[in-house]
């Protein structure tokens, strides 16, 4: 499945760098990794003092808050929604935007439609991984983040919200 | 009242473009029931048994006489010629093509209206006092907050898709007639010890197969903190609130699973690690810029009193009984407002016909400075009316089959649509609605203030846990019954009814509950003491002996 980076107002088709190291398998020695957050507490020492950029994968069920101390460390944290449904990683991506001020890639998972990558956008996720029903990946990621013009909230996506549009000349904001 | 500006506009016409798409999508195949199902429900579209059924927001059910118009002129053209005001202070057209929709909710759009958030496990509209702006026990109008909460709220990408529906609704008064500790949040505007206004926040309540009377995690919270508290408030439900049964996937079972103490821990706690960054930070100009549209319109100066009213009164007994039972007192002198009762006899409770919705609107126009409101009890108000001016208003109104002389006695009751229309019912309600309406009407009156109200299922979408006499219908193997419930309230004293005992067949419960209503005349104190008083007074078990007093 491709995976999308929507950066500055553009998507574009990324090389997945980062290894997905499942729990009962070995860490190697070099390169990029992913692993579970599960993962990530038990060889937390190792992981950190290894060579190679390291992400961690979230399940709704963690606590984003758990990588407080290491969250400058990572370069990537991925998301995971089960089921369109489940609304967690929205808010999870949130803590990880607002709450930890993190700076890497924000990567959604699991099934990841085109009608919620505007709101996954806006919840600060910044990565997509999906295989798109019709059309160009990219094309369907933009298509989809410019279906708002505007939003009401402040949020972790780059739009100013809608108040503050309204009074420009406030110093509150 | 609130006007959209261009960003609020933009919102709105991107909404109806978006679902355009949605539905081209469906429609050509890309996009399964399954798939368009949440879509569509996130936007008012349910399937229902026989058509898809469109619900559309009325912002805590306020309504210029131009939507009214706009509501009629969707009735006609791409429904049966009537609409359905809901408990939810909203309306619902329940026989709307899809491939019409995206063409309503352009046409709703042009007189800013829309069907965002009407469905869907998201924030929905929020609900509040009708009688705002008019009513002199509350503290101050709370419109603008909950135009502020609605802003807030639409297309809030975090809370998009929690665990469940959530309901907000806000009143100013110490009379609470917005039910708000049966929703998932209710907001109680109220003054601290230092004179201040802010907000007592209760969460939890609700109705359905688990109905909770909701708890009090903050006393008073500032008008600055109250969206930042929201926020903390939702994010602990969205992370959790249980997914894995939707029966039990509302904030109250959350509260009660955690107990309010826990909850209300961890609410503190997410609200105190917001970062300054985190804050909604809503400047002080847009909470004035919002407020300045709710400012009282122009009343007159007028004496207490009208001759032309007491003479009216004097001439047609008609209206002097109506105005015994539809006018609430109003702020100002000389003023009234008036509820027009959506429960004549032998009509579904809350249908109103596109005909009628044009006289509620020519009248707001003409009488009620523009402004028309629609109740929970399902009725609609006009807030604002000259007591010189309202035999006018009634005699429109009568000639229009709005005159009935009901609000608040038994045969102003709450309904579901039940069985004839929704497939998740287990009997049918709007007939039993009407049988007990046909029997009450004659002596309504004698019973003075008596709440009744009917769900066709568990779902309670007709509140029966909050009426004085609550009617539930199940089903037994494959035959309708009803369950009697006594002693539910939904205002500031609300409760939860108490089941009496075995389920009655459709034909027993009319009967039953003339009887029940004969106790009451036999026992109560004296005609000031309503039903519910009585009931409170003296207990269950004297009503219940009626109830079953043929079985
Ligand atoms: C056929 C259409 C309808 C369907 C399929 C439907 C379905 C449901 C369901 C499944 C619930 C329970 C949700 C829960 O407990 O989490 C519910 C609750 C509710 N419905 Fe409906 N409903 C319909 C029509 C209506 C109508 C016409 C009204 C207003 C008159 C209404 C008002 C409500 C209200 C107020 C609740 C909330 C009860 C609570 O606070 O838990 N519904 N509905
Ligand atoms: S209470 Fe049940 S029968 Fe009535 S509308 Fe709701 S879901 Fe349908």
């Amino acid at each position: 499945m491709p995976t999308v980076k929507f950066e500055n107002g553009k998507a574009a088709i990324i090389e997945d760098a980062f290894a997905c190291v499942e729990d009962d398998q070995p860490i190697p020695t070099e390169g990029a990794v992913c692993v579970s957050l599960e993962r990530f507490k038990t060889d937390k020492e190792a992981i950190l003092a290894r060579n190679g950029d390291i992400g961690v994968r979230l399940v709704p069920d963690d606590d984003a808050l758990e990588l407080t101390d290491v969250i400058d460390r990572l370069s990537l944290v991925e998301v995971t929604f089960p089921k369109y449904t489940d609304g967690r990683a929205f808010s999870q991506a949130q803590l990880l935007r607002r709450r930890l001020q993190f700076k890497g890639e924000v990567r959604a998972i699991g099934q990841v439609l085109r009608d919620q990558m505007d709101q996954m956008a806006r919840c600060g996720i910044d990565g997509f991984v999906f295989e798109p029903t019709s059309g160009e990946a990219p094309d369907v990621v933009e298509n989809a983040i410019a279906d708002f013009a505007y939003a009401y909230q402040r949020t972790s996506g780059a739009q100013t919200p809608i108040f503050a549009r309204r009074h420009v000349a406030s110093k509150n904001i | 009242m609130y006007r959209y500006d261009e960003f609020d506009e933009q919102m709105v016409r991107d909404r109806v473009a978006q679902f355009r798409g949605q539905v081209e999508r469906r429609l050509s195949g890309e996009l399964d029931e399954d798939h368009f199902k949440p879509l569509r429900l996130q936007n008012g579209v349910y399937l229902q048994m026989h058509a898809y059924m469109l619900r559309i927001a009325i912002p805590y059910g306020q309504l210029s006489s131009k939507q009214m118009r706009t509501l009629a002129d969707v009735g006609e053209k791409y429904d049966k010629g009537y609409g359905h005001f809901t408990t939810r202070q909203n309306i619902q057209f329940n026989w709307i093509a899809l491939k019409d929709i995206p063409t309503v909710l352009e046409e709703l759009a042009n007189v800013e209206m829309h069907a965002i958030q009407t469905s869907g496990n998201c924030i929905r509209n929020v609900t509040t006092d009708q009688f705002a702006g008019a009513t002199a026990e509350e503290i101050e109008d709370p419109r603008p907050w909950c135009e502020i909460i609605r802003q807030w709220s639409t297309f809030h990408p975090e809370f998009a898709h929690l665990p469940r529906k959530f309901k907000i609704a806000v009143t100013a008064a110490e009379t609470d007639r917005a039910a708000i500790r049966v929703h998932d949040i209710g907001l109680h505007m109220k003054h601290n010890a230092a004179g201040e206004v802010g907000f007592e926040i209760i969460v939890g309540g609700g109705l359905g197969r688990t109905p909770i009377v909701g708890t009090t995690v903050k006393d008073w919270v500032a008008k600055d903190d109250i969206l930042d508290w929201l926020e903390a408030i939702m994010r602990v439900y969205n992370l959790h609130g249980r997914r894995d049964n939707k029966y039990k996937a509302r904030i109250k079972i959350l509260v009660t699973e955690l107990t309010p103490e826990v909850f209300t821990k961890q609410v503190d706690a997410e609200f105190e690690a917001q970062r300054d960054e985190e804050k909604v930070r809503l400047p002080q100009e847009e909470v004035d810029r919002i407020s300045d549209y709710f400012k009282a319109p122009a009343f007159e100066t007028l004496p207490a009193t009208s001759a032309a009213y007491e003479e009216a009164k004097a001439n047609d007994e008609g209206f002097a009984k109506w105005t015994e039972t539809n006018l609430s007192a109003h702020k100002v002198d000389g003023y009234t407002s008036v509820t027009v009762s959506l429960k004549p006899l032998n009509v579904a409770p809350g249908d109103a016909t596109s005909a009628q919705m044009r006289v509620l609107a020519d009248i707001a126009k003409a009488y009620s400075f523009d402004d028309l409101r629609v109740t929970h009890i399902q009725n609609i108000v006009l807030p604002h009316i000259k007591l010189d001016e309202l035999y006018n208003v009634y005699l429109a109104l009568d000639d229009a089959g709005l005159g009935a002389d009901n609000v608040d006695l038994a045969s102003d009751l709450i309904c579901c649509p039940g069985l004839d229309y929704c497939n998740l019912a287990n009997a049918r309600s709007i007939p039993v609605a009407m049988e007990i309406q046909n029997m009450f009407s004659k002596y309504d009156r004698d019973l003075g203030k008596l709440h009744i109200n009917i769900s066709g299922c568990i779902n309670a979408c007709g509140h029966h846990h909050v009426g004085n006499i609550g009617i539930l219908g199940v089903d037994k193997k494959g035959e309708e019954f009803y369950q009697i419930t006594f002693g539910g309230r939904a205002d500031e004293k609300a409760r939860i009814g108490d089941i009496q005992g075995p389920g009655l067949r459709q034909e027993e419960v009319t009967p039953a509950l003339e009887r029940v209503a004969q106790k009451y005349l036999e026992i109560r104190q004296n005609s000031d003491e309503k039903f519910i008083s009585t009931l409170e007074r003296l207990g269950a078990e004297p009503f219940k002996e009626a109830l079953y007093a043929d079985s």
